[in-house]
């Protein structure tokens, strides 16, 4: 049978393989620290003008929110104009709807609520590099859906190579 | 048995590998936030402007690669791992 140095082999690869891993972990998480701090930087940096988004109309008082307050590392809305639907009346000024630098817009009365309605905003967001910079987070993120696999294929090497010591070399004599 | 060294050489190129995913990612990332920086200090919608806007945006492609780029050295690793063990003995 083929030694004991061997087979001392096999599990002596474990400790390095583990060390290996975990400091892989570490630089990985420490990367998408980093990457993401870097892609907050860029929140609310630029901004963008929305003429005209239509709103459904509301329910009753609720809220709704424009559709810039998606956006990525959105910042601020304001400017906020709502209009009807002819652009013709200026709603917002009446008193019947306050709009909040997040995006949302509350109806307080149920004047204007069977309307559907357009808003005029300016909004602050992250721009292409948020969306590109949120894509690499998310993208080497799925590293970690891996772990278990690396780990899994480190066992069975270390388990099976264990294995061929002891009975491989049986069939050979 | 086919050796040791094989084995670790297959679990720690791991490290090195994020190490140097990760160094792309930053300086993707970096590379990004100066490109868009440089495009807004352009007169909007000017010809200067609006490449590099088509830079910054092209430049942005390369984030939707990531996961194949980890797949494949997954994939180089763990099928590496298993060669060790498999791939060694159909050749003796």
């Amino acid at each position: 049978m083929k030694s004991i140095l061997s087979k001392k082999g096999q599990l002596n690869a474990l400790a390095p393989a583990i060390l290996a891993l975990i400091f892989a972990a570490v630089v990985l998480t420490v990367g998408l620290v980093i990457t993401q701090k870097l892609v907050d930087t860029q929140d609310g940096q630029n901004t963008l003008s929305v003429s005209n988004e239509t709103i459904t109309a509301y329910a009753g008082t609720e809220n709704k929110t424009v559709a810039g307050a998606s956006t990525c590392g959105f910042g601020t809305a304001g400017s906020v104009v709502i209009y009807n639907t002819t652009n013709d009346v200026i709603v917002l000024a009446s008193g019947n709807y306050t709009a909040y630098t997040d995006g949302n817009i509350v109806n307080l009365s149920a004047t204007y609520a069977i309307y559907p309605l357009k808003v005029s905003y300016d909004y602050t967001w992250g721009d292409e590099t948020c969306v590109a910079g949120n894509s690499t987070i998310v993208g080497l993120g799925t590293f970690a859906d891996f772990w278990e696999i690396i780990v899994l294929a480190i066992v069975i090497t270390v388990v099976i190579g264990l294995l061929l010591v002891v009975f491989g070399r049986q069939g050979r004599r | 048995m086919r050796k040791l060294i094989s084995k670790k050489g297959q679990v720690q190129q791991i490290a090195p590998a994020i190490l140097a995913l990760v160094f792309a990612a930053v300086v993707l990332v970096f590379g990004l936030v100066i490109t868009q920086k440089l495009r807004d200090s352009t007169t909007s919608a000017s010809a200067a402007y609006n490449a590099a806007n088509k830079t910054v945006v092209g430049l942005g492609t390369f984030a939707d690669f990531w996961e194949i780029i980890v797949l494949a050295i997954v994939i180089t690793v763990v099928i590496g791992l298993l060669l060790v063990v498999f791939g060694g003995r159909g050749r003796r």
